[in-house]
């Protein structure tokens, strides 16, 4: 084992783990999501969608051939999350923990997507298989 | 000026491109002040920025890409399913290649057993110059046929001759190349039919001895099987292998239409602990096969190795060669009649190409047609006297009665085909064999493909297919005027002008100087030890 599949190893478990509690949290709904959700305007339905999502990369993280595409969910959801912090509910006070568990959470998945560049849909897998095609 | 209306694919791509910087700003506005959920889109549209801007101006592989963007995709995508799209809607009946539609769906149809007759004429431009049979105005009477049989090594007075009872074989594909499945199923069927089958050069016949059918063991330049670490011959594997009692025949190859000249490259990734042993090769590097036996440098070398074999081994012992050139095909049949040592049986593979995986340009451009090469060694046998000998396979698109009839005419004593068994297997001709993603599930070892492939109910085909053609073949021969497929003659063969053969066949310029030539030198050379 290297460094690197060391790295990506670790930042998928920590990924798993943080999608995994976000998600029943939101689901449960425990009483800090839910007013941030009707702060946004998408209670309950943006929260069980939410949710949904963050279960689904934390799923897809965890399965080592969908490794890549979790973690671009992943940077969808915590780009929502992040632009929900910056715009409407706020960084600091209460919302400074969320925030910054955001935050690292996006820089994570963009580290792990530049570590897995080398499978990103749309930019490797295409080409792969169809080598013997011009330009 | 008014203009016609047009797409103009330039000023689309600069317009997405524009508009690409502009819909996240949009959406971001919108899930600002309208609704949190524009927010979705925002980040989405935000994805495809990154994307456009990495095509743009990061990667260097892709010009399209590069001066387009994200729109330039749309050609990739389109391209990319562009093979599916003709067989499924655009090429015609009679199009595709190496196999088209109709070609293929009699093979389907014999293999599952429906009534293949079709009405209202041929779909062929009849007058081409195709071969056509001659039928004979008094078919065979019922009584008069009799059955087909070729003993194989009878010349030579072998320990174990065998007999062929039926005129088709199942051509040589390894496992390796093949999956486990489709070699158990082809082999089953083969046994169910009666028909022998060729292992192919791929080692150790592990899954073709699974199951009953009499197998022709083949020699590749590799060895595989029976080599040495070092590669060279190894005495007692052969005999190991001889020594099968499903093992009835031995093949060397020395070329493949597919790639006549040219050695296969086993890479490294594809070498499995199981292929390893098999094969008897070595895990972890690179497996490159000689473009030709070690022993063979030159003619007398190589009919020595072939006698080697056959004094090795107390089996029939055949050859299998591409034509190149009819001259030292003559010189190697003269070199065999000097040292009175012929092979039991030669197979004559067709450059049209075969199962195995090459580059393009020997699959194009490399080996002689089957006829002609066929045609051109039955004359060279005669001339040399020597066409009672030894038989003749012949290999290469013979997947139907009507191809195999006039192989058997021009003079193949039986006739070979791989991937008209492939196409009883199931082959959908996707042509991914090199890429272990076949999608039927026959040349792949992937085994979530080869789960698609049910051994048995294919098996079934395997048997169908060989019994429904050779009963074709039978009716060909009966229409003919013969009693059995073995009395098939040139006389029996259409061959307008303007084809290939006629060259050879009617007026035969080529191969008559050749022959022509050649023999000259030979008495030359010959005259000063006969005198």
């Amino acid at each position: 084992m290297n460094l690197k599949s060391i790295s990506i190893l670790f930042l998928r478990l920590l990924l798993v783990l943080v999608f995994a509690v976000a998600g029943i949290a939101k689901f449960k709904g425990l009483e800090i999501s839910t007013p941030l959700f009707e702060t946004l305007g998408m209670e309950p339905g943006g929260r069980y969608l939410v949710g949904f999502l963050e279960l689904l990369t934390a799923l897809l993280l965890l399965m080592p051939f969908s490794v890549t595409s979790g973690a671009l969910l992943g940077w969808g959801i915590l780009s929502g999350a992040l632009l929900a912090h910056l715009t409407k509910v706020g960084v600091s006070g209460d919302m400074l923990p969320m925030t910054a568990a955001a935050l690292s959470g996006w820089l994570a998945c963009i580290a792990l997507i530049f570590l897995r560049r080398d499978q990103i849909p749309f930019i490797r897998h295409m080409f792969d298989c169809h080598r013997d095609r011009e330009a | 000026m008014p203009q016609a209306l047009r797409i103009d694919l330039h000023k689309l791509a600069h317009f997405s491109n524009a508009l690409l910087f502009a819909l996240p700003l949009l959406f971001f506005a919108a899930g600002h002040w309208i609704s949190f959920y524009f927010h979705f889109l925002t980040v989405a549209s935000l994805f495809l920025l990154v994307v456009n801007l990495f095509y743009r101006h990061v990667q260097t592989d892709h010009t399209i890409l590069r001066n387009f963007g994200i729109l330039g995709q749309g050609r990739y995508l389109i391209e990319s399913i562009g093979p599916e799209f003709r067989q499924y809607l655009y090429s015609n009946d009679r199009e595709e290649r190496p196999f088209n539609r109709l070609e293929r769906s009699n093979v389907y149809r014999k293999a599952k057993n429906v009534e293949s007759a079709a009405s209202f004429g041929t779909l062929l431009d009849y007058d081409s110059t195709e071969l056509k049979l001659r039928h004979s105005l008094f078919p065979t009477a019922p009584g008069n046929s009799r059955p087909f049989s070729l003993t194989l090594g009878e010349e030579r007075g072998v320990t174990a001759p065998y007999t062929l009872h039926k005129p088709m074989l199942i051509s040589a594909m390894s496992y390796g190349a093949l999956g486990e499945n489709a070699v158990r199923a082809l082999a089953r069927g083969a046994s169910q039919a009666g028909i022998a089958m060729n292992t192919g050069e791929g080692g150790y016949p592990k899954y073709h001895l699974m199951e009953q059918a009499d197998l022709i063991f083949q020699l590749g330049t590799a060895k595989f099987g029976v080599r040495t670490p070092e590669g060279d011959l190894d005495p007692e594997a052969l005999d190991d292998i001889a020594g099968k009692p499903q093992v009835k025949m031995i093949e060397i190859k020395f070329s493949q239409g597919a790639k006549p000249g040219k050695g296969g490259l086993l890479p490294k990734e594809k070498i499995t602990p199981e292929i390893a042993e098999l094969r008897r090769v070595p895990m972890g590097q690179d497996v490159v096969s000689p473009p030709f036996h070690k022993e063979c440098s030159d003619l007398p070398s190589t009919v020595a190795f072939i006698r080697h074999i056959q004094e090795r081994v107390p089996l029939p012992v055949g050859i299998k060669l591409c034509v190149g050139s009819f001259r030292e095909l003559y010189e190697l049949i003269v070199e065999m009649k000097r040292q009175d040592t012929f092979p039991d049986w030669i197979t004559v593979d067709g450059g049209e190409g075969g199962t195995g995986a090459a580059p393009a340009v020997f699959l194009d451009g490399v080996g002689m047609p089957l006829f002609p090469a066929l045609h051109g060694l039955v004359q060279i046998l005669e001339t040399v006297g020597v066409r009672d000998r030894l038989k003749i396979f012949a290999a290469g698109k013979l997947i139907d009665a009507g191809r195999q009839t006039i192989a058997l005419a021009l003079g193949a004593d039986a006739c070979y085909t791989a991937r008209g068994f492939m196409f009883a297997l199931g082959c959908i001709q996707a042509r991914e064999c090199g890429n272990n993603t076949c999608p039927v599930g026959i040349t792949t070892q992937d085994a979530h493909l080869q789960a698609g492939l049910v051994t048995a109910s294919k098996a079934l085909r395997v048997r169908n297919y060989a019994l429904n053609t050779l009963h074709e073949l039978d009716e060909l021969s009966v229409a003919l005027g013969k009693s059995c497929p073995s009395e098939l003659s040139v006389e029996d063969l259409f061959i307008p002008t303007g084809s290939n053969l006629w060259r050879m066949v009617g007026e035969d310029p080529f191969l008559k100087r050749e022959l022509r030539q050649a023999s000259e030198t030979l008495e030359t050379t010959r005259a000063p030890s006969h005198s």
